[in-house]
């Protein structure tokens, strides 16, 4: 197992969350606002009231019904009471549908009954087999109605996170020939590219779109996927005029401002970054927090404040904040939150595991979440690793051994390296090659040092340590290396050491790890 | 809260509102005040020497006095009411559309100008009267939506659009069925109505989606059409469910989507809009389902669904039967005389085999 750290680089890549979702966080809404002075209301208020005088002067379950459903419709309740009162005293001339019409315009269901209790969200499981739920709903969905664009997006989203990338691509194009030239399908197409590591075909969809340097969500797209693709974006002036004229509300603009941000900041002016990233911040998109408090370090003040925490679906920024705090149960919860908003993404799926793994008494969520994680990326020798380490220590040597050999041949980093080795040592412990697993502990020590990888090199000695307790050995020098991870006080490294504290020293400490801060 | 408080009725001073006892040209005489009033007219119920009772629609030009440019609303009412009295005479032939008996202008005493009028047949009522005795009468609702496209279908036939097609103007008549009422918004293929600049001449309840989101139409008597069909589905909706079809579509839309003749926050942005109202709209037709299956057999369920489906597809482009081998839709209603005549036929039989005494 590999001990995390926060995103190195970070781009402001459009979400893809459920297209539903996306609407309720502002990344979907219209940009037309209406001005109230420019809308006929007159228009409507008289028909409306017009049906209310025909109903008043010659009542009947036509006329009730008709009023009942135009006022529900114009939000005008209160100017069919009489007539929905006039439709509940009449069931039997009357339909179940004009009935819950009136129920709804009198609020005779809100009536004695107990607040809704708010869905805790984290609670919900998520792992292949909801996935795969959730592909039948969609099908079932699209099957009776197949013109539905966004319904075609969201089976894409779960057909990415299940790996299957040929289907996810032809539902996005169903999707694009339905809504061509749509933000949100276009955005989610792009993400869909950026996932599979090609930033040129997301740009050449891109610039197809008549209104992709008009709309600033489309420009920041631009910039940052031209940043991936480590080329020069081509709507950057385009964008600094939309931010200057002001046009726009400013949750519309939040996106466009931290891109450009981001791209000062990668060009090394700090100041200008700082700048556009205040003015992201004025309304910001979850996808902006996450993006200032990544950029927070590099910036000479505090630019989020109290605002950060009122954005909807913030997982992302808040499950970071919370890891870095030591409030792991809370940030396990905001990275389960964040793979259920993404479930094809890596990033929180090899979190919750992580930390689910070190809280947990066993590491079956730790696999689920693993398994997930690598179905929509199956070639990434990280999680391949983990799921290797999880296995072990869940007595699965044979499977673990396999995605040990998979991992090792994607290439991997120095870092993943250094993991490698470790879980390797963990095998061999576990199949009762204790000399062997003692020399490949050593060797990811020694490598994690050359590298000056302290957290990673900290994280072998402490897996190493326990392994030598499970065989009875001394693990003397053990508070010594407490003390030294107490120094380098890095939250993934205290969690797992305290793990193995209370395995290996149980009489010192009794308690069961809480997930408060250490 | 009660509809006065917002807007009191003002007793009319106009003479077209002293038209009671009067006897009019061939002998009509006005007997009764008939129906509610209008902004430009009001409502009378007249009888022939030879018993006929028939309705009168006299003209009330109180409401353009009061307008900033009186002459300018002088002007549009008598353009509506000319129009009218043309399109009711092109109709008069039309089995499915309520015709004009007679129209002419009448002097009340003492009162400095005539007051126009058209007489046109009577209705026993306008639909919604019916509803509560055929909520669940599915052969007596498919019989009437046959009527209306029919009605619709003779309209289109002639060159006109009707553009207010809802409950209040589908009028019932005993011993003939269902016939289409109120041409007073109609418009015509070429443009001579008075409402031929109007992109929607009536009420934005019964609007289609393109209206409500102000997209612009290049060709406006293919947009006209569309409409008729968009409120063709709508009726059938509000029929079988008695909720409005957009009452249905626009519930299950986030509510920061809803446009601004809704009382919504969106102008304009249709083809924006658009991928959400589909989806919306695959949740209504959810609901309209379970509200089909509670008043229809099961097997008519799924036709009329598929004909609500069709008819108020949001995508005005992709509206109505795909017939041609290009499979895009087309405006034609030929389909839906004969599917609703079918269904109506289906439903009739099966009341007839129920109301059947068992032998056994």
């Amino acid at each position: 197992m590999s001990a995390p750290s926060g995103p190195k680089d970070r781009r402001v890549i459009p979400r893809w969350r459920e297209a539903k979702t996306a609407v309720q966080t502002g990344e979907a809404a219209l940009i037309n606002l209406a001005d109230p002075a420019e809308v006929d209301q007159q228009r409507s208020t008289a028909s409306l009231l017009h049906l209310a005088n025909e109903f008043q002067q010659q009542p009947d379950i036509g006329r009730a019904a008709d009023l009942a459903s135009v006022a529900q419709l114009f939000g005008r309740s209160e100017l069919a009471e009489d007539a929905a009162e006039y439709l509940l005293m009449r069931p039997g001339q009357t339909t179940p549908a004009a009935l819950t019409n009136a129920r709804r315009i009198l609020e005779l269901d809100k009536l004695g009954r107990r607040p809704p209790v708010p869905n805790d969200e984290s609670q919900t499981d998520v792992d292949v087999d909801v996935i795969h739920a959730e592909v039948r709903r969609l099908r079932a969905k699209l099957r009776h109605f197949g013109l539905n664009p966004l319904a075609h997006l969201d089976l894409a989203r779960v057909y990415t996170a299940l790996g299957q990338f040929n289907k996810a691509e032809r539902h996005l194009r169903t999707a694009l020939g339905l809504a061509p030239h749509h933000r949100l399908v276009i955005r989610t197409a792009m993400r869909f590219h950026l996932h599979l590591g090609d930033p040129q075909a997301a740009l050449h969809l891109l610039y197809q779109h008549p209104q992709a340097a008009t709309d600033p969500w489309l420009v920041a797209a631009e910039i940052s996927t031209a940043m991936v693709a480590d080329q020069a974006p081509k709507f950057v002036r385009r964008g600094r005029e939309l931010l200057d004229t002001r046009t726009q509300p400013p949750l519309h603009l939040s996106e466009l401002a931290a891109s450009l941000g981001t791209l000062e900041l990668y060009a090394g002016r700090a100041r200008r970054a700082r700048q556009l990233f205040q003015t992201s911040m004025v309304q910001p998109t979850e996808n902006t927090v996450a993006q200032v408090r990544w950029a927070q370090p590099h910036m000479v003040s505090e630019l989020i404040g109290e605002r950060g925490a009122d954005v909807p679906r913030n997982f992302e920024a808040l499950a970071w904040q919370q890891y870095f705090n030591g409030h792991f149960l809370q940030s396990r919860a905001s990275f389960m939150s964040w793979l259920r908003d993404e479930p094809f993404s890596s990033r929180p799926a090899h979190m919750a595991a992580f930390l689910t793994d070190l809280l947990d008494p066993e590491p079956q969520t730790a696999i689920r979440l693993t398994r997930l994680a690598l179905g929509a990326d199956p070639d990434d020798a990280l999680l391949l690793n983990n799921l290797a380490f999880y296995l072990a220590s869940a007595g699965e040597l044979a499977e673990a051994g396999m995605n040990v050999q998979r991992a090792l041949q994607q290439q991997p980093g120095k870092s993943t390296q250094v993991a490698l080795l470790a879980t390797q040592g963990l095998l061999a412990f576990r199949q009762g090659h204790s000399v062997r697993g003692e020399q490949l502990y050593l060797d990811s020590v020694a490598l994690a040092r050359k590298e000056k990888d302290r957290a990673n090199e900290l994280l072998a000695q402490l897996y190493l340590t326990r392994e030598r307790y499970r065989l009875g050995q001394d693990s003397a020098g053990f508070e010594h290396l407490m003390a030294e991870v107490e120094a380098l006080a890095e939250p993934g490294v205290l969690l797992a050491a305290r793990k193995i504290q209370i395995e290996t020293r149980p009489a010192l400490l009794g308690a069961t790890t809480t997930g408060e801060p250490l | 809260m009660h509809p006065d408080d917002e807007q009191a009725p003002v007793p009319g001073t106009h003479p077209a509102h002293f038209l009671l006892g009067l006897t009019l040209e061939d002998g009509w005489q006005v007997i009764s005040r008939d129906g509610a009033e209008g902004g430009f007219s009001v409502g009378y119920l007249v009888q022939h020497p030879d018993g006929r009772l028939a309705f009168l629609k006299a003209v009330d030009l109180s409401s353009a006095f009061q307008e900033l440019n009186m002459m300018v609303a002088l002007q549009d009412v008598a353009e509506r009411h000319n129009f009218e009295v043309a399109l009711l005479e092109t109709c008069r032939h039309m089995s499915r559309v309520v015709s004009a008996v007679n129209h002419g202008q009448v002097r009340v005493q003492g009162a400095p100008v005539p007051v126009p009028y058209i007489i046109l047949e009577r209705a026993d009522a306008d639909v919604r009267a019916h509803l509560a005795s055929h909520a669940y009468d599915a052969a007596w609702i498919l019989r009437c939506l046959h009527h209306i496209t029919v009605g619709v279908r003779q309209l289109h036939s002639a060159r006109f659009a009707h553009n207010d097609l809802k409950p209040a103007n589908v009028l019932v008549f005993s011993g003939l069925g269902t016939k289409v009422g109120d041409l007073g918004k109609a418009v015509d293929e070429v443009g001579r109505s008075p409402f031929t600049e109007e992109n929607f001449p009536g009420d934005y309840q019964y609007a289609p989606p393109e209206v409500l989101y102000l997209e612009h139409q290049n060709d406006l008597w293919l947009h006209r059409l569309r409409c008729d069909l968009f409120q063709l589905g709508g009726l059938t909706t509000f029929l079988f469910t008695q909720r409005h079809f957009n009452d249905f579509l626009y519930d299950a839309l986030e509510p920061s989507l809803r446009p601004a003749p809704l009382n919504g926050l969106v102008m304009g942005n249709f083809s924006g809009s658009l991928p959400y109202l589909l989806e919306a709209f695959d949740e209504a037709l959810g609901q309209i389902s379970s509200s089909l299956s509670a008043c229809l057999p099961t097997a008519l369920v799924a036709p009329v669904l598929r004909s609500i489906q069709e008819l108020c597809f949001p995508d005005p482009v992709r509206r109505g039967q795909a017939r041609n081998a290009s499979g895009r839709p087309m405006v034609s209603l030929e389909g839906y005389v004969s599917l609703y005549n079918r269904l109506a036929v289906e439903a009739e039989l099966e009341l007839k085999r129920q109301q059947r005494p068992s032998h056994r």
